[in-house]
């Protein structure tokens, strides 16, 4: 009997030992829904980074960039993520002082924009606009003092409380109008006609006939363009300049495979990832693609730029008090 | 208490309250904790949040005044319609269990700027102004489902006058709407006030409505600012202490009436007193308004319909999010009807001994309609941050459904349970009948119709529920609800709609399928 029981063993072994062999390593990412949506740039991601890293890469999702920052906070990362990827500027100095990231040690010289920090890498950037239907809009404004002026133009914007672009805007008002920013929220007050919880709830509203203008990307146009083949969505084209946004991914303090992180990381800034990023994402690659991607920036020519900001807790806390100061009755 | 008999069985049955009653007691005390060691406790400006409050209750007093007034406008016009009430008596049931996503996306559907009334508008050359995303909308939508729960109310008290008075009123040659304001008032309201509190909870508790209808930073309710301070501020603290606040303002409105009325009448069925009496000029054009009022969100199954897309149907989130649904309301339901059957015995015996303590349990128990449901989430999110996430999100969305789930059901058999109790409790002193066989034999048969009812009513509610799901979700666990609110998010609306219409027939055949089997079996 003791000898059955041995080669019962010995044959479980056996039988095991292949899965054993091949089980691999888990990089456990946790990112916005939409960039691992069908049709967004994650499953493509994943099969370039799994071809090259012979692990599984396994995608957690929240609802949106500022869900994230949260859930990790609240839980202190319990759930045992890696990385965390879709932050945007705006929650880079929150994340840091939460104390939550690991510094990294990649290469972000060379790349498309201007990046120094020890905690994030740049994925993808972007800059806030306003879309307009170039059928029903003749005479799109110019500027933001233009657009306040016309009081006949209605816009969807986004509640900066809720969401990144919501408080991109909040964040280009104050970048322009500064001590005047409260001012120029009372003077646009009546031409919002919704203010959505979230960029896709404001979007597909617009879509719908809602409004004239919503707040969203220069790079907007390109999907309509390239996917539907439709012309007739543009972007404003500001002449104070447009601010941009940044989103970033990080290691997680208590990540469980440093070394596939970080290579992960590193992968991020090559063409396997980047390339996944203009059509998937809808946003601009961090590394310069024009040759490759020539369709894409032709439909989204990059605007005039602001200069970066990267705000602390207390100036994003005063940008959204201004504003609902002003329209909060 | 000198007759209380307990034998083994009686300790069975009587085990999941008192789990139920430690589960809430460990909560609140860890929850105390919690606040008590909070760093920033003393940065909650609980002025800050006053016009929050100001709103939330400003909206659901205009929602339940709306509703009560229109609610009983609509009874009486059901009835002075002579239509069959068994048909309208579901009518009203069924809308006001329908989903809320369902019926604000309907509303949409129907009144925004690109809706079927604008094109209708813009056929006629009418200038069309009405911005759906607005307190308009939250009001008619939340009015929606409680003109619909006020309406049934009124409706079943009015079949329910007796035979004999609608006679003596016709052969006296008294109209019927006096006969209303002169004496029939006290039996029609008799019991309102349990309905309007659980009217006014329900307006208050409109969390999805609010979250999908909001349009402005202006029409912020509680629950939308817990919600916030969950998932986008880190801020259990603060999503607790808000829903206290809310808790506290609800508890001190409703008090008064609570006081007086320790079970709920409100929901017994109909009997077969209902009346032919002359009908009122142009009541059918008032009762086909009211139809095409109720009518108004299933508009939106035409465009779901012809949105057909078989493989919408085949893909792994749809798969995952509707077993999902299905697991989650299957043990929301196994919970709450152990709980509910656990409590009403022992609140029974305590009546049988005339012992005052049934109070307590009745409070014990309808004190989860007040919790808004966002902030029992922030509550259980801690304490399983504690267990250091020891349950997974099924387990913990299919509890606050339950617990939500659980008032409605007792209030819904407490009567029918406790009916003839003292002669029943006499007979099983008498014949020695243990607890678990007085349960078996005696309790189910005599509730089957009534359990079965509120069975698949609370089945319908927990799936149609996006409230504490919008905290849990991951990318593995999604509801029904939250996929379809996701597909409508991506601008998938052609999906969304064609899911939303598919999920509705689904919850027609399971609010329905079963008791037309079980009436169909009892003929047989």
């Amino acid at each position: 009997m003791k000898g059955l029981t041995m080669n019962f063993k010995i044959i479980l072994i056996i039988l095991l030992l292949p899965f054993g062999a091949v089980a691999k390593e888990e990089l456990k990412i946790f990112t916005y829904g939409s960039f691992n949506s069908d049709w967004g740039p994650g499953p493509n991601i994943e099969k370039e980074f799994e071809t090259i890293c012979n692990c599984d890469l396994i995608w957690n999702t929240a609802d949106s960039s500022g869900a994230l920052l949260s859930r990790v906070k609240l839980t202190n990362n319990k759930e045992g993520y890696d990385i965390l990827l879709g932050l945007d500027d705006s929650l880079v100095d929150e994340a840091k002082k939460n104390d939550l990231f690991l510094k990294h040690s990649v290469n972000t010289n060379g790349l498309d924009i201007d990046w120094s920090d020890e905690y994030f890498t740049p994925f993808d950037y972007g800059y806030f606009s306003f879309i307009y239907d170039s059928e029903k809009l003749n005479q799109p404004p110019k500027s933001f003092n233009e657009l306040a002026e016309r009081d006949e133009i209605s816009i969807i914007i986004m509640d900066p409380r809720y969401s990144t672009p919501g408080l991109g805007l909040a964040k280009w008002i104050n970048q322009i109008y500064k001590e005047g920013a409260s001012n120029f929220w009372s003077e646009i007050q009546d031409q919002i006609v919704i203010t959505s919880k979230s960029w896709s709830d404001g979007y597909g509203l617009f879509l719908e006939g809602e409004s004239d203008l919503v707040l969203s990307y220069t790079t907007s146009p390109a999907y309509h363009s390239l996917i539907e083949g439709s012309q007739k969505y543009k972007s404003l084209n500001f002449e104070e300049g447009h601010a941009s946004q940044i989103e970033v991914m990080g290691i997680l303090k208590n990540a469980s495979n440093l070394d596939l992180a970080k290579s992960f990381l590193e992968f991020s800034l090559t063409n396997g990832f980047q390339q996944h990023i203009p059509q998937g994402n809808w946003m601009y690659p961090v590394l310069n693609l024009k040759e490759t991607q020539k369709d894409f920036y032709d439909a989204a020519p990059l605007p005039v730029s602001l200069d970066q900001v990267f705000p602390s807790s207390t100036e994003k806390d005063k940008w959204i008090a201004n504003w609902e100061n002003s329209i909060i009755d | 208490m000198t007759n209380l008999y307990l034998d083994k069985g009686a300790y069975f049955i009587r085990l999941p309250y008192l789990v139920y009653l430690f589960f809430i007691i460990t909560l609140f005390i860890t929850t105390l904790y919690f606040l008590s060691n909070a760093d920033n406790f003393s940065d909650f400006k609980f002025f800050s949040y006053f016009n929050t409050i100001k709103f939330t209750f400003f909206q659901a007093f205009l929602a339940c005044s709306i509703s009560s007034i229109a609610g009983f406008i609509f009874g009486l016009i059901l009835y002075l319609s002579n239509k069959n009430p068994k048909v309208i008596s579901s009518l009203l049931n069924f809308c006001f269990i329908l989903p809320v996503i369902f019926v604000s996306f309907g509303s949409i559907f129907f009144y925004s700027s690109n809706g079927i009334l604008s094109i209708i508008f813009h056929w006629l050359s009418v200038d069309y102004n009405v911005n759906v995303f607005s307190l308009k909308g939250i009001i008619y939508v939340t009015s929606y489902f409680n003109i619909a729960f006020n309406a049934n109310f009124f409706y079943r008290k009015l079949i329910n006058i007796p035979e004999n008075y609608i006679k003596v009123l016709q052969s006296n040659g008294i109209p019927f709407l006096k006969s209303i304001k002169l004496q029939l008032k006290n039996f029609i309201f008799s019991g309102y006030s349990s309905v309007l509190i659980l009217s006014f909870i329900f307006c208050i508790g409109n969390f999805t409505i609010v979250y999908i209808l909001s349009g402005s930073p202006n029409l912020t309710t509680i629950e939308l600012a817990i919600y916030q301070s969950i998932i986008f501020d880190a801020d259990l603290m603060r999503a607790i202490l808000l829903g206290m606040t809310q808790l506290i303002i609800i508890m001190v409105i409703s008090l008064s009436l609570i006081s007086k009325t320790y079970t709920f009448s409100t929901f017994a069925s109909y009997k077969k007193s209902y009346q032919i009496i002359d009908k009122p000029i142009f009541i059918d054009y008032f009762f086909w308004i009211i139809i095409v009022y109720f009518s108004i969100p299933f508009i939106v199954l035409i465009k779901g319909i012809f949105s057909f897309n078989l493989q919408s149907l085949l893909t792994v989130n749809f798969l995952n999010s509707f077993i999902n649904s299905l697991l989650v309301s299957i043990i929301s339901l196994t919970i709450s009807s152990i709980l509910t059957l656990s409590s009403l015995n022992i609140y029974r015996s305590f009546l049988d001994n005339n012992s005052s303590f049934h109070k307590i349990i009745f409070i014990s128990i309808a004190l989860l309609l007040f919790v808004p449901s966002l902030s029992l989430s922030a509550m259980i999110f801690y304490f399983n941050f504690q267990l250091n996430f020891i349950f997974k999100s099924i387990w913990i969305v299919s509890l606050i459904n339950s617990f939500f789930i659980t008032p409605i059901m007792f209030i819904f058999l407490s009567s029918k349970f406790i009916e003839n109790h003292n002669s029943e409790h006499r007979n099983t002193l008498l014949f020695n009948i243990k607890s678990l066989t007085r349960l078996i034999k005696i309790d189910l048969p005599k509730i089957r119709n009534e359990f079965l009812l509120v069975s698949t009513t609370v089945f319908v509610l927990s799936l149609g529920d996006l409230t504490s799901v919008t905290i849990f979700n991951n990318s593995s666990f999604k509801t029904i609800p939250l996929y379809i609110s996701q597909l409508y998010s991506n601008y998938r609306y052609n999906d969304a709609f064609f899911i939303l219409s598919l999920f509705i027939i689904f919850i027609f055949l399971i609010m329905y399928l079963p008791t037309f089997l079980l009436q169909k079996n009892a003929k047989n």
